[in-house]
């Protein structure tokens, strides 16, 4: 198997680069803006997401794909799965830490 | 190559309307998807699904299909017509990528579906992957260079769904929190054309570990202490993900009280803090000597753990 090494990105894309970046029109990645999925920063005179929010999109674009759901099913259907997968993680360590209930 | 019936998967009739389709897809799509399903083979039935939607939600690829699809019996041995697709317009990208051997010959890249035809070019962006990497929390705290290994669904000759692996190293650095998500730009599946590679997205998961709990970069530990280290006060060691530190416990610290160890936490800009919960422990009351001690206090000591409670507190039979 091949090995690359890669390092992690500086952490932000610009804004105008986003609908490029995940391959749809700019103004469907504004509508999980104004749906308040994530929100832009502001960078000297650019506005730029972090690599989080930009993979939050990316799922969201997904998920509205898969499930054939508008964006704002799948932008609740983004943050309610990390709701839950963060809730999990957190009890299974509660767990670890008191002991699973009987 | 078999011959997929595509009404089956979905579980429609060939007369279905288009909002019987759309409707069956959304029900297999709750119960198959990934994320949400509960199902065995969940992806694989998932990609399944979603092929069979691609080809009957769209109308020229649906009536190409149903005239094809009259004859055979699905998983019969099949071959597409030296005419087939002919008539029919262009439509949109062949699929999401991934699908059978039976789509790709009817509806992929090269069939009058795939858009490919006089003068035009199809470029499409790569699918961006999405990943998890576990990490203790030694490694979240520390960082350093990890080797993962992904691996991604693709459709092999025979139709069936396999799993592809490779490895990858990445550098993690020291402090990622839980949840934390690092973009390897590039690192997704390949486009078609002149379209470039998808991204792959790196999550982080910390795994719970047995003596921190952790909160973003705040953890907390549960600190067991003698009834006479809270009482009096002291200095006991504490660990630390960084190591045993001294902690100093002021006279009269109360059993559940919760003490900050400043910038004791993970790493970062500003680095988290450790929280230190104390849990007051009995030493065991199984020597007539230590009986003794415990009834000293019991005639010495004026106290009632129970005064706030309210209400017949005094010891009674049931």
């Amino acid at each position: 198997m091949p090995r690359t090494r890669h390092e992690p990105d500086p952490g932000t894309i610009a804004f105008e680069d986003l609908g490029e970046a995940l391959g749809v029109e700019a103004t469907v990645v504004m509508e999980y803006v104004e749906l308040g999925l994530v929100h832009p920063c502001q960078q000297a005179t650019s506005r730029t997401l972090t690599a989080a929010d930009v993979a939050r999109v990316s799922r969201a674009l997904r998920l509205a794909r898969e499930f054939d759901v508008h964006a704002a099913a799948a932008a609740m259907l983004v943050e309610l799965l990390e709701e839950r997968d963060a809730l999990r993680r957190r009890v299974a360590c509660l767990e670890q830490v008191a002991g699973t209930p009987a | 190559m078999q011959f997929k019936d595509y009404y089956e998967v979905l579980g429609v009739g060939r007369d279905a309307k288009a909002e019987d389709i759309k409707r069956a897809y959304r029900r297999l799509a709750r119960k198959y998807h990934p994320d949400v399903s509960k199902e065995p083979n969940a992806e694989e039935r998932f990609k399944e699904v979603q092929e069979a939607y691609e080809v009957l939600k769209d109308p020229e690829k649906r009536a190409a299909y149903d005239q094809l699809g009259r004859d055979y019996r699905p998983g019969q041995d099949f071959r597409p017509p030296p005419d087939w697709g002919q008539g029919f317009e262009f439509s949109g990208p062949g699929g999401a990528g991934g699908f059978s051997d039976f789509f790709e010959q009817l509806f992929g890249q090269g069939s009058p579906f795939g858009g490919r035809g006089p003068g035009r070019q199809f470029d499409v962006r790569g699918e961006d992957h999405h990943a998890q990497i576990d990490l203790s929390l030694e490694q979240a705290y520390a960082g350093g260079t990890h080797t993962i290994g992904l691996q991604h669904p693709e459709t092999g000759r025979d139709g069936r769904v396999e799993l592809r692996s490779r490895q990858l190293m990445v550098r993690i650095p020291a402090g990622v929190t839980d949840g934390q998500v690092i973009r390897l730009a590039g690192q997704g599946a390949p486009g078609v054309g002149r379209g470039g590679r998808g991204d792959l997205y790196l999550k982080v998961a910390l795994r719970p570990h047995p003596l921190f709990v952790v909160d973003r970069r705040d953890v907390t530990l549960t600190l067991p202490v003698a009834p006479w280290e809270a009482a009096l006060g002291g200095v006991v060691p504490v660990p630390t993900p960084g190591g045993t530190v001294e902690l100093r416990l002021p006279p009269n610290s109360r059993a559940g009280q919760k003490l900050r160890l400043k910038g004791r936490g993970l790493p970062g800009t500003p680095p988290g803090d450790q929280y230190v919960v104390l849990q007051v422990v009995l030493p065991p009351a199984e020597t007539p000597a230590a009986r003794e001690l415990f009834e000293r206090m019991r005639r010495e000591l004026p106290f009632d753990p129970r005064a706030n409670l309210g209400g017949a507190h005094a010891t009674h039979k049931a």
